[in-house]
């Protein structure tokens, strides 16, 4: 079996313990030409080594699909990309233990020669100058990189307390002072690596399971199977001579020929030019190009590396941005207190050396715990950590979050606006019988463009014959290119009444068609709506339905603002007409072409993964699937993150304003510093493991 | 004390064997998945 291995990485659901990882371990490896299966409990990646010329592909997806875990295929995980910390941990854990029993051994003295003494502390020196050397360089390296650039970072009063202690240390072993710090050396980076670990561990979690999740939700496309059905598929899983639908807001996952008449692309990604480009049948669309207005019916030529570059971009942007926003925060807190932290140090010193005539040793010793123990260890972990657990525990819940300042702004809100279709309410298709069978046809060719919860409930599961090129107008409906029309009354001037939502399509021969819907209100809107009316949260419906079918369903869930006919761009006007005062925070809910700009107006906004691309770009949160009440726990948790947020700024600011006069009187020794300083940040961090969904 | 000379290098290296038996544990990801290896455990060995 030592022919051409291929290596297969996905992402498996419904994993729900490690005794279900197993059970599809077992499941794939009795499969002829698999030679390898490592199904990870821990972050739910599946690895295949198989040998792709005895077993396929989507044999193996397949096969995992029977066995009830659906896998998507996905990059392999990029764990690589940070090297983990647990290795330097580990080696600073054995230097202290050894540096430790050298100097319990010298404290002890017994009958302790000045020879062996010497000895003690020179084996203290070798163990902890490599230890310094290679697990110091984790704080090192940004230090210096960061100085480099012209900043401070946090990591340079570590680096400096490192240094210096290890440098005073030395006149112990050269005969020039009684006793060395090298204990106090190796346990400060112990100690310290430890809250470093516990942060990475949680970043980690958070980054994996957002990817897991990325895999699964976003970049699904519409494939025409064989059969004329839409089916939903992941890019990755796209093959050469596929036909899919790109619609309005995507991005071009693969390289294909266009199929459809034209339409407009935006190139900026491949080309970084952003100016819309006309296309025209059987030109070659490249993966990575977004596409405008309307949707794209591509053949497509080539999958794979070239396909992933689109895709990655989307990916890189979502995290950019989350990383973006509480890194820099992170940098301008660091980047005014270090200085002080260093000037604080020097006063200590300088006292201590000038004015109370201590040695250079216990003077250093003295700067050392001010260094230590002011920094904002704690402080510069408090949102970051807590961020990470706030987000961690909504993953988990299914709802992505794009960004930390959102759960912030979320937790303040205090109006929320609906979207009604697709969000508070799903649309049935009930009359279908009443057209004949080919405008039938027509029609679901021409809604096959659509993201629209109308268009979708118009689709279903009905077999498409062919997809009529159209334009889709946000708020109105979809023009097809043979003079078809599908959209709202108001799109074709007609005045309609009553508690009913219709549809009107027009056909190319100018008949035109009623097409009437039954919403039903999604099972949970109710509940959702009393929740957070009992939380004294102001509800508002949007909608571009007609007023009456709108005035319908609030009075039925209870909401007395509420709108309709309402334009896109009216419905952002309405959010920025609500921002009175500083204390307002409005919140958008929505999923439609037409709710963009209302969900960029709002302060914080909320779509679902089933809506349409462009809702998604534009939003904060993204709940998988169409529960609304998913907003709960966003709500719940963004509130208990601000909570736990503000406990933890207030425990460090008091730490560190209790420890510096301590630490400058001289009550604390380097290795209490250190001890201290590592103590308040896992406090932070499992103070923000409080946060529960 | 000259037992020292001999014990000290003696705790170190072996000390230093332990960190590395650590370090290749971590590179070769054994320590990856702990959810599924408390499962793992009670599998029967595979015979290659």
């Amino acid at each position: 079996m030592s022919g051409q291995g291929a290596c297969f990485h996905g992402v498996v659901k419904n994993l729900k313990c490690g005794a279900c990882a197993l059970r599809l371990e077992r499941q794939l490896a009795g499969l002829d030409g698999v030679q390898k299966v490592v199904v990870n409990a821990t972050t739910h990646r599946l690895r295949v080594d198989y040998a792709p010329d005895a077993i396929a592909e989507t044999v193996l997806i397949d096969a995992a699909g029977h066995a009830g875990f659906p896998v998507q295929s996905a990059e392999a995980a990029r764990d690589g990309q940070e090297p983990t910390l647990l290795i330097p941990l580990a080696v600073a854990g054995f230097g202290m233990a050894n540096v430790m029993s050298f100097s319990v051994s010298v404290w002890a003295g017994f009958d302790m020669g000045p020879a062996t003494r010497q000895a003690m502390h020179l084996a203290s020196a070798l163990v902890a100058l490599g230890v310094t050397g290679f697990a110091g360089r984790v704080f090192f390296t940004p230090a210096l990189k960061d100085l480099r650039q012209g900043r401070m970072s946090m990591d340079l009063p570590i680096s400096l307390a490192i240094l210096a202690t290890l440098a005073a240390s030395f006149l112990a072993p050269l005969g020039l002072a009684e006793e060395g710090y090298f204990d106090a050396v190796v346990s400060l980076i112990f100690l310290l690596l430890i809250g470093r670990v516990l942060d990475q561990k949680v970043r980690r979690q958070t980054l994996g399971a957002a990817g897991n999740l990325q895999a699964l939700v976003v970049g699904r496309f519409a494939r025409l199977a064989p059969d004329g059905r839409l089916v939903d598929v992941s890019a990755a899983d796209l093959l050469c001579g596929d036909r899919i639908l790109v619609r309005p807001g995507q991005t071009v996952p693969v390289d294909g020929r266009l199929r459809s008449t034209g339409g407009r692309i935006d190139r900026s990604l491949i080309t970084g030019e952003s100016d819309a480009v006309a296309v025209a049948v059987d030109d070659l669309i490249l993966a990575g190009s977004k596409v405008l207005q309307q949707a794209l019916e591509i053949n497509v030529t080539a999958v794979g590396e070239a396909a992933s570059v689109g895709q990655m971009a989307q990916m890189m942007r979502v995290f950019e941005d989350r990383k973006g926003r509480a890194q820099i925060l992170a940098d301008r807190f660091a980047a005014t207190y270090a200085p002080m932290v260093i000037g604080g140090a020097i006063f200590g010193f300088a006292l201590w050396f000038f004015v109370l005539d201590a040695s250079l040793a216990e003077a250093t010793m003295i700067a050392v715990a001010v260094l230590v123990v002011t920094c904002p260890c704690a402080a510069g972990l408090a949102t970051p950590a807590t961020v990470a657990r706030a987000t961690n525990q909504l993953l988990n819940r299914g709802v992505l979050v794009r960004s930390g300042r959102a759960l912030e702004a979320f937790s303040r809100a205090s109006h929320i606006v609906f979207d009604k279709t697709g969000t508070l309410t799903r649309p049935v298709q009930t009359v279908r019988r009443g057209l004949p069978t080919d405008v039938a046809r027509a029609m679901t060719g021409l809604a096959a463009n659509s993201a629209h919860p109308l268009s979708r409930a118009l689709v279903g599961e009905t077999r498409i014959d062919r997809i009529t090129p159209a334009m889709e107008k946000p708020g109105e409906g979809l023009r097809g290119a043979d003079g078809s029309a599908l959209g709202s009354a108001e799109m074709f001037g007609l005045q309609v009444t009553g508690p009913i939502t219709a549809s009107f399509f027009k056909s190319k021969s100018g008949d035109l068609y009623e097409v009437p819907f039954m919403e039903v209100l999604s099972n949970d809107t109710t509940d959702t709506v009393c929740h957070f009316q009992r939380a004294g949260v102001h509800l508002h419906i949007q909608s571009g339905d007609r007023d009456d079918v709108v005035q319908t369903i609030a009075d039925e869930i209870g909401i007395t603002s509420a709108q309709g006919n309402v334009k896109p761009v009216a419905k952002a006007d309405f959010i920025d007409g609500l921002r009175g005062s500083p204390d307002t925070i409005v919140a958008m809910v929505g999923d439609g072409i037409n709710d963009a700009p209302a969900l960029t107006a709002a302060d914080v906004s909320v779509s679902f993964s089933d809506g349409s691309a462009i809702s998604q770009d534009a939003a904060d949160f993204i709940i998988i699937g169409e529960s609304l009440a998913k907003l709960i726990p966003i709500f719940e948790v963004s509130r208990s993150c601000r909570r736990i947020i503000g406990q933890n700024l207030a425990f460090s600011t008091i730490y560190n304003l209790l420890s510096l006069p301590l630490a400058l009187c001289g009550f604390i020794t380097p290795f209490a510093a250190a001890i201290l300083m590592a103590s308040s940040s896992i406090a932070v961090m499992l103070n923000a493991q409080r946060i529960r969904s | 004390m000259n037992a020292l000379l001999i014990l000290v290098p003696v705790s170190i290296l072996s000390g230093i064997c332990g960190v590395l038996i650590f370090v290749w544990l971590t590179r070769d990801g054994q320590l990856s998945d702990p959810e599924g290896n408390k499962y793992r455990i009670f599998e029967p060995d595979e015979l290659e």
